[in-house]
């Protein structure tokens, strides 16, 4: 009875890269290879980075694999921690839960069918990350097929411990707690768990342990050396994926078998464990959470339309998890940045080409109002019919939602340029050309990343993430970014003939595309049908 | 007051509305029809969620394309569907409602109380509208259309998910409207509120209007004593019982 049901997991799978009508196949092939850009650039700079380690007597093999096995360890603990969300979801509250159970299936077939779901689910950071690293490994090695395709098959085995770890401790969190209200919290735990490895992960500069890189740091090195020594890494999953592979690639296929046995034992095991201990409740009903809002004051009354337009927006934005998660990336992204800057202090801004040091966060923090921008119609979902047939217009309700994220955005930024002032040691003069500079880039971006999300969208109003054509979803923040850039440049060129003039003309510029988008994207739903 | 004039609307090929004329003056007009046959694509007519592809329609004088937030202003709609925003509470939900149709606060929130306490619903005002069941948001839809109190109601499948006791609230509501000179335009499949409800009814048929008139008028049309099931039936085509005997054995 497993297979139909794997049959629907697999359906759904592909549902996530179907746009719902018929696209040519050159734009079907698009988000596809959006997605390989990151493994990609991960295998080219791994397998240089490898390369140059076995190049190295100190360092060699050894030093690789103990690197490959710390790497995918922290991978696993991310895994993990990442697998509680889903284990929430797919265990407990996924809604066609209730349809399954009523079907004659036993109970331990659906919850096998939402665990497999929930594994391939979780499986997205092994794909972008993990995987590329072990393909350089094999890469380097001799890349022998046999090597390629064990890794294909044993790392599903991986993710599933991973999955498996974080389905038991899910079900004995739920035993005590609601389920809505634990999975919520770890939704913004992963968030800062992102925002952690990010920002780890720019601090320590992986080309400081590459020989052959301008930055190569050899203290740093040998500190990961003791480090490594330290550890033991064969008590780990991780590692034993790691030995497989390793020794199949080297040609030595029978010191692969105990780590091999481990890994699918293992796995076999826990999976087994999960689907008993969650078929033993039998509890398939959606635990209900009665969170109890406190009814504020009535405060809007007659012309206070767009204040209660603007509070909707905050609320919305407040309460949706996987909104609020993707502001506090972005925020702790803006903040962490002035810290990874790698320019020289000067003393002030005198021409437009002082602003060049800052150009990366003016645009960084563009694109990222950009994303934002995009989802915010399509994240009114079906409810945006009541809207679409009220007496209201539409161009107030977009505005709204500019302001609403325009104010999240300013914030940030005056903590972002707060923060480049404090270490750069800048005059507050040149500190508010800055806040302005960037607050005129946030505009920008959310006025462009609205637009493009009208008027480039499947309305697709049940899943926001599909609204989007694959195309427009990759080239969205180029074209932010173009904006912004035409808007920075004419600034930094009119700022050395007068500053107020240059600040007018740009403020002119924002005014323009400012108002250009709200029309266009007013047009386009006043005139959408709701099908 | 509503006039459909002679509206079309297609789907590619597909013709869901075919020249249909209608007006609808202060009472209950019920429509009818089967799956499919153009029902709901008339209200999104109305309500201008979809835009005809001929013909014009007037709310209370205002035509929807021409006019269209004069148009919106007159009536209030609850879709067959209740999709709201799911991460706002039913009071956050029916406030801003209130704050779209500018109404005075005092007022807005009496109204908005007494809906509240009509449907039972105070308990659950103030949780997320996610955590409640598709009756509970039925009735927060209907509370949203009612509670502007407009001159025109229009209403998709109004009774599905309710239960018997909100149903007879809504009846009582619908029916006190009309008695204050609304229009109330409802769809339905449960021929019985029909039956006894509705001033006048209206049976649509693959996009044209099959029948229309009062009860009487249609037993009269058809020369029978028969009930509404009858000439229902009789007017979109019966299933064929041999083919149900046929799944039986």
């Amino acid at each position: 009875m497993i297979l139909p049901l794997l049959k629907i997991t697999l359906y759904k799978s592909f549902a996530l890269f179907r746009t719902g009508r018929k696209i040519k196949p050159i734009k079907s092939i698009l988000p596809l290879l959006a997605m390989s850009i990151l493994p990609v650039f991960i295998i080219l700079r791994a397998r240089e980075m490898f390369e140059a380690w076995l190049l190295v007597p100190q360092l060699g093999a050894s030093f690789m694999l103990s690197f490959l096995s710390s790497a995918l360890l922290g991978l696993f603990v991310v895994l993990i921690l990442s697998g509680f969300p889903h284990a929430f979801y797919y265990l407990y509250l996924a809604p066609d839960l209730s349809l399954l159970a009523a079907l004659p299936l036993a109970p331990r077939t659906i919850f096998l069918q939402k665990f497999i779901e929930m594994s391939l689910m979780g499986c997205g950071a092994f794909i972008a990350v993990g995987l590329p690293l072990m393909i350089s490994m094999i890469w380097v090695l001799g890349g022998i097929i046999r090597a390629y395709f064990l890794l294909l098959l044993l790392f599903p085995l991986y993710v599933i411990i991973a999955g498996a770890i974080s389905a038991l401790l899910s079900m004995a969190l739920a035993a005590f707690l609601n389920v809505r209200r634990i999975r919520r919290f770890f939704v913004y735990l992963t968030g800062l768990i992102i925002i952690l490895v990010w920002a780890g992960l720019q601090f320590l500069r992986l080309s400081r342990l590459n020989p052959l890189s301008d930055d190569f740091d050899a203290d740093m090195v040998s500190r990961f050396s003791s480090f490594f020594a330290n550890m033991k890494f064969s008590a780990f999953p991780s590692d034993w994926l790691l030995q497989s592979i390793y020794s199949t690639a080297i040609r030595e296929p029978e010191r692969m078998i105990i780590p091999f046995l481990c890994l699918a034992i293992t796995a076999a095991v826990l999976t087994r464990l999960v689907v008993l201990i969650r078929a033993r409740s039998r509890d398939f009903s959606n635990p209900e959470i009665g969170r109890v809002f406190p009814a504020h004051p009535h405060r809007h009354s007659k012309g206070k339309l767009f204040a209660s337009l603007f509070q909707k927006e905050m609320t919305l934005i407040f309460r949706d998890a996987r909104v609020l998660q993707s502001y506090w990336i972005i925020t702790a992204m803006i903040l962490v940045w002035p810290f990874i800057q790698q320019r020289q202090a000067m003393s002030s801004i005198e021409s437009g080409i002082d602003l060049l040091p800052f150009l990366g966060s003016l645009l960084l923090i563009s694109l990222f109002a950009g994303n934002m921008a995009r989802q915010t119609v399509p994240n009114e979902r079906e409810a945006f019919q009541y809207l679409l047939s009220a007496p209201i217009s539409i161009r107030r309700v977009l505005m709204a939602k500019l302001l609403a994220q325009s104010a999240l955005f300013a914030g940030m930024s005056t903590v972002n340029v707060w923060l480049t002032a404090y270490r750069f040691h800048l005059f507050i003069a040149d500190a508010l050309v800055l806040w302005l500079c960037m607050v005129f880039c946030v505009v920008i971006g959310l006025v462009v990343g609205q637009t493009i999300g009208v008027l480039f969208g499947n309305y697709h109003w049940q899943d926001p993430r599909q609204m989007l054509t694959p195309g427009w979803n990759y080239l969205s923040p180029l074209v932010s970014i173009l904006f912004c850039g035409l808007g920075l440049a004419i600034f930094a060129a009119l700022w050395q003939v007068n500053q107020i003039v240059a600040f007018l003309i740009f403020f002119a510029y924002v005014g323009g595309v400012f108002q250009f988008g709200i029309m266009v994207s007013a047009k386009k739903l006043t005139k959408l049908e709701w099908i | 007051m509503i006039t459909i004039n002679n509206i079309s609307k297609s789907y590619n090929s597909k013709v869901a509305v075919d020249q249909l004329n209608l007006q609808i003056n202060p009472e209950l007009f019920v429509f009818l029809g089967p799956n499919g046959a153009g029902k709901t694509t008339t209200i999104k007519l109305l309500t201008g969620l979809l835009r005809p592809d001929a013909g014009h329609i007037q709310l209370n004088g205002h035509d929807i394309q021409i006019e269209p937030l004069a148009a919106k202003r007159q009536f209030g709609y609850a879709p067959e569907t209740p999709a709201l925003y799911e991460k706002l509470t039913p009071f956050e939900f029916v406030r801003l409602i209130l704050a779209i149709y500018q109404i005075p606060t005092a007022i807005g929130v009496t109204r908005m109380e007494q809906l509240f306490d009509i449907f039972e619903l105070n308990d659950h005002q103030n949780s997320l509208i996610e955590e409640l069941s598709n009756g509970m948001k039925k009735k927060i839809s209907l509370i949203a259309a009612l509670v502007h109190q407009p001159k025109i109601l229009i209403l998709d499948e109004p009774t599905v998910s309710l239960d018997p006791k909100a149903v007879r609230h809504l009846k009582e509501i619908m029916r006190g409207m009309v008695l204050r000179g609304s229009s109330v335009f409802m769809s339905t499949h449960i021929l019985e509120v029909a039956e006894t409800m509705a001033d006048r009814i209206g049976i649509i048929d693959h996009g044209k209007l099959a029948a229309l008139g009062t009860i009487e008028e249609l037993r009269a049309s058809f020369h029978v004593d028969a009930t509404l099931e009858e000439i229902f039936l009789r007017l979109t085509g019966e299933a064929s019982s041999q083919k149900i005997d046929e799944f039986l054995q």
